[in-house]
């Protein structure tokens, strides 16, 4: 078991990455007829017109205030994000109680999940870029893949509206917070282009409470500050859109401390990542002379570096770890309107992966994986009862080949051959919606049977302490929810309300954990997952004025031992409002203000499989307000503003007073959150 | 019978809190147990860490009469190990992201806190504990210079004894402890620390400190004869002896359990060699109280690490019989004073302790069961 916590700590950070297909764009069955409505690429989901449970989040980029993706997510029901730090580190989404590598993240169609681990980390995905994001929770459209047990999050990169626009911004804040953001967008000929560019970076450096490693021992506990958790990223994107045709080149950069847990920080440890994207999207109406058929395609080739370093040997001894993984896929999507109630749609995908490592101390090649997907998706749409009813029943095959070549034994680990492996896997599912009679409210149900595939570090991993192991089995999970949507336009079309609520269910089966051992640890598929739950959401604009709320219930238990299973809270709350009103006074026409309030808050949450140690009621709260004059904003955001950083952590048999230590508050154990920050942002645009 | 059962559980002290009792009258050889009065013959309890290494884990009571289980007693660490030295059981928390590198003690029996959870400081990853003649705690720090000297009423670490000049980088990565009169005997691994995979530099040594002297110092060494020492010293049966695993190269060649003999200041050579285990590597081992040896035996490089357990004879140096049990994520053995030997089994899907009585019955099945898998290394003491 030596030092196997850090090991656990250095693979969530600096592993984080996962495998997928594709997305094609769906048109819309309308009623009364069938007919394919919107022909432009990423076509918006529509809560009231998808049979998934979907929240779509529009961004206002470049923004007025310093905001991640994790917070904004914040803003979906069923969403729960964990960070191991503040703006920068590692961000881990799960959906419906899930965990992150069975969240499927795509960006503008491109799969971001790797092979390697399977989860994202979403710090790697800048907001201000994106225009909107569609989370699909529980279900997902066929086009985003099987690997989608808990769901799927679509990111869509902004486009031009208008003949041209530019924006710019930066923000400054607390702990050496730095953001710059570049916006440019114009018709160029036929063509929409724009053009993103953005830098930020923040030193880290937030005050905690160090419990010196003794938590039942407040006495030896001292104030200290975050070290070696900085980070600086640089983040383009380069689109250019004409009807039907998408080509987009996009590049990440970051380089980032890796800092350790509180008690143990890490001084030298780093990890640099580069990665880079490009993607094109066609689509025609009137395929081969049909009207009825349209087509959709989409190819794409990504590549990830991640270089992890560790000189002075403070995490796991002395590294110096490069690692590659290269993607390339394309898909397809032919639909066809089968008399004026029926749409067919065929939906084939390719993918292939490649994953390779050097170990520069060793002069070695870590590991050596590639996985070939090969994916058919049928769904059948149809239109019932005078289009009140709409039943969409998919079925979708998946055909994975995934070969490992032999790595150098470690210490405890056997000598691997050359290991070939072939899975399929289909994932048929069944979505039902019926308009009611008062307008607006759509009543939805869907079941489907989802997987995730074990990584290639589950695999073929040989590092030491982590051994993978090739006969593991793919998790699965079947998912069914039921619940109703309403979506109404109010007062004349100025306001509008969209309100969901939903009840869920799920069943997981061959769940992969990680048995620690005498000096190794290695994956094993335990016993399953029983997961039920609550989803409710109101969203209400009224002119300048917004609301944005919802309330999650989780039940998620082990199989195993009926309890709960750790780290996924029972309820979790977010409320945002918010509004901008222009200044009527003389002197101030020219002038708005705006602002908002946020709090999120979650309950119920353990720590441990044993549910011994369970956290109090957290809250989180954030301000922020901004005036604007002309084409500049000016904003200032408090978040976290009560400074929450230390709660009493319940612990059952500890000797704290009343079994309650005092602690800092913190998503993975050991990772203090930061406590208030004060940020300043300037925008422009016009 | 549901209201005696009820009853039953009340008078354990479970009933106003059943989710933290665990009954085990479902397992093949717990029917056995079951209502059967408390051995006479011991300690009637046994104490089990237990964690799954990635949150913070607890201590059940296992009564060994009732064969019940209340779970949750104590709040421990990620990685814990347990130690009983008298009247007092000792705890020691190993790496972890929340709770680590400390160490804390409980009264026998009750279990009452006895002074204060006291840091040993960022890496010491404490392995083993001695308490000296006067009371001082003495603690075995396999990541730092040596041996740590804690003073739990102050919740204080008050020095160090510096055995780093032993070991070129420094750490020597002592492994176990014993105190005889005024000195102490540091069992060191001498191990390569700048790798992940803590590959031995050669032979052992141990460390012989006079703590009369003030401060401690570092009297003399011996070598030992075989490399990387693992887990604690055992008292010889019938001897003044002490018995250690050695692990060599995890390979199962030149492995074993070395005898050492420490008024002596001597390696007595291996006791019994991997030779005799079919080039296995000893994982851990235990005697009963009829001096029977028992001993795991694990198989290099096996994914899932396969364990079998074995009798031994130790004057012989050679296993007795056939394997008694084979199974895979079985590491620990403790050995009760009723001639029984209690086995932590961390499969994940079936964690648990397993039991060998005297007769050679054995729970084959499902392991009875605790909250969380029990620790892989010295993770039972009995108590009273």
């Amino acid at each position: 078991m030596r030092r196997f916590v850090r090991k656990a700590a250095l693979a969530l950070i600096a592993l984080a990455a996962g495998a997928r297909a594709a997305r094609a764009q769906q048109p819309e069955l309308s009623v009364p007829e069938v007919r394919v409505e919107d022909t432009r690429l990423a076509a918006q989901p529509q809560p009231t017109e998808d049979s998934p449970f979907v929240t779509v989040i529009h961004v206002t980029a470049p923004g007025t205030e310093v905001r991640s993706l994790a917070e904004t997510l914040a803003e979906s029901a069923g969403v729960q994000i964990r960070q191991t730090g503040g703006l920068g580190a590692y961000t881990a989404v799960s959906i419906r109680g899930s965990s992150s590598a069975q969240v499927a993240v795509f960006l503008d169609g491109v799969p971001l999940n790797r092979g390697a681990v399977g989860g994202v980390d979403l710090s790697t995905v800048p907001l201000d870029r994106l225009e909107r994001i569609e989370v699909y929770r529980g279900q997902v459209p066929a086009e985003l893949g099987g690997q989608a047990i808990g769901g799927a999050i679509n990111l869509v990169t902004r486009g031009l509206r208008g003949a041209s626009e530019s924006a710019a911004s930066a923000s400054y804040g607390s702990f050496g917070t730095r953001k710059l953001d570049l916006y440019r967008g114009q018709q160029l000929g036929l063509w929409d282009a724009t053009a993103f560019l953005s830098y930020a970076g923040s030193e880290g450096d937030f005050g905690f409470r160090n419990l010196n490693g003794t938590t039942e021992n407040s006495a030896d506990d001292f104030a200290d500050y975050r070290r070696n958790n900085d980070f600086d990223q640089l983040d383009a994107h380069l689109s250019a859109r004409r009807r039907g045709l998408q080509l987009s080149a996009q590049t990440f950069w970051k380089q980032q401390g890796v800092p350790g847990t509180e008690f143990a920080q890490i001084q030298t440890a780093r990890l640099d990542s580069l990665r880079s994207a490009l993607s094109a999207q066609a689509e025609r109406n009137g395929l081969a002379g049909v009207a009825a058929l349209s087509g959709h395609a989409q190819a794409f080739v990504i590549t990830e570096r991640r270089h992890f370093s560790d000189p002075a040997a403070d995490m796991v001894g002395p590294t110096d770890q490069v690692d590659w993984s290269l993607a390339v896929g394309g898909s397809g999507r032919a639909q066809l309107a089968v008399g004026q109630h029926q749409l067919l749609a065929l939906a084939p995908e390719v993918t292939a992966e490649w994953q390779w490592g050097d170990d520069r101390l060793a002069q070695a090649s870590s590991i050596g994986a590639w996985r070939v997907q090969g994916a058919l998706a049928l769904t059948d749409t149809i239109a019932l009862a005078s289009d009140r009813v709409v039943l969409e029943p998919v079925v979708r095959a998946d055909l994975y080949d995934t070969r490992g070549s032999a790595q150098l034994p470690g210490v405890t680990a056997p000598a691997m051959g050359d290991i070939e492996r072939s899975d399929a896997v289909l994932s048929p599912r069944l979505g039902l919606r019926v308009r009611t009679p008062l307008e607006g409210l759509v009543v939805k149900g869907n079941v489907g049977r989802y997987f995730r595939l074990p990584t290639f570090y589950d695999l073929y991993a040989n590092l030491g302490y982590f051994v993978g192991r090739p006969d593991l089995r793919p998790e699965s999970s079947w998912n069914g929810d039921v619940g109703a949507v309403y979506e109404r336009a109010l007062g004349g079309g100025d306001a509008r309300v969209v309100g969901e609520a939903a009840f869920f269910a799920s069943s997981t089966q061959d769940l992969i954990a990680y048995q620690t051992g005498v000096r190794t640890a290695i994956p094993v598929n335990v016993s399953g997952a029983t997961g039920r739950g609550v989803e409710s959401s109101l969203a209400l604009t009224a002119r300048s004025l917004s609301l944005t709320a919802n309330y999650t219930f989780l039940d998620l238990r082990a199989d195993d031992t009926g309890l709960r299973v750790a780290g996924r809270p029972a309820h979790e709350g977010y409320v945002r409002v918010g509004g901008d009103r222009a200044l009527g006074w003389r002197r101030w026409r020219a002038w708005s203000l705006g602002g908002y309030y946020e709090t999120r808050l979650n309950a119920g949450l353990y720590a441990d499989a044993a549910n011994t140690i369970e956290f109090p009621l957290r809250t989180y709260h954030a301000v922020g307000v901004h005036v604007t004059r002309g084409a500049f904003t000016l904003g200032f955001d408090v978040k976290n503003l009560l400074d929450a950083q230390l709660e009493q952590v319940f612990r059952r048999g500890s000797a704290c007073p009343d079994q309650r230590c005092l602690s800092p508050i913190a998503d993975f154990g050991g990772y203090p959150l930061p406590g208030r920050a004060f940020y300043a942002t300037l925008s422009w645009k016009e | 019978m549901k209201r005696l059962v009820i009853v039953v559980m009340f008078a354990l002290g479970c009933a106003s809190d059943g989710k933290n009792c665990v009954d085990c009258k479902d397992t093949a050889l717990a029917s056995s147990l079951c209502g059967a009065p408390a051995p006479a013959c011991g300690d009637s309890t046994l104490l089990v860490a237990e964690s799954d290494y990635t949150a913070p884990g607890h201590a059940s009571v296992f009564d060994l009469g009732a064969c019940h289980t209340k779970a949750n007693v104590l709040a421990l660490g990620e990685d814990p190990v347990l130690k009983r030295i008298g009247d007092q059981v000792y705890v020691l928390n190993r790496e972890g992201a929340t709770d680590a590198d400390n160490v804390k003690a409980f009264a026998v029996p009750g279990l009452a806190p006895q002074g204060k959870q006291t840091s040993l400081g960022k890496g010491a990853d404490p392995y083993d504990v001695a308490v000296g003649t006067d009371g001082r705690v003495y603690v075995a720090e396999f990541g730092g210079k040596g041996v740590g000297i804690v003073d739990l009423a102050q919740g204080q670490k008050t020095g160090e004894i510096d055995l780093s000049s032993l070991d070129p980088d420094g750490k020597p990565n002592p492994v176990a402890l014993a105190v005889r009169g005024n000195t102490l005997y540091v069992v060191l691994g001498l191990l390569v620390d700048d790798n992940d995979k803590y590959t031995p530099r050669g032979p052992g040594k141990v460390a012989v400190v006079d703590l009369a002297s003030s401060p401690a110092k570092l009297a003399s060494t011996f070598a030992l004869t075989g490399q990387n020492p693992t887990g604690w010293m055992v008292p010889e049966p019938g001897t003044d002896n002490m018995l250690i695993a050695m692990w060599n190269d995890l390979s199962g060649s030149g492995a074993g359990i070395e005898r050492i003999d420490l008024a002596g200041q001597a390696s007595k050579g291996f006791a019994i060699t991997s030779d005799a285990t079919d080039h296995r590597y000893i994982g851990d081992f235990a005697f009963t109280s009829d001096g029977t040896g028992y001993l795991l035996a694990f198989t290099p490089k096996s994914t899932p690490l396969k364990a079998d357990l074995f009798r031994f004879d130790v004057k012989t140096g050679r296993t007795v019989g056939a394997a008694i049990f084979t199974g895979s994520s079985i590491s620990s053995l403790a050995a009760d004073g009723c001639g029984r030997l209690w086995i932590s089994d961390q499969s994940k899907d079936k964690p648990g302790l397993r039991l060998i009585d005297g007769s050679g019955v054995q729970n084959q099945g499902r392991a009875l069961p605790t909250a969380l898998p029990p620790a892989f290394a010295q993770g039972m003491v009995f108590l009273p």
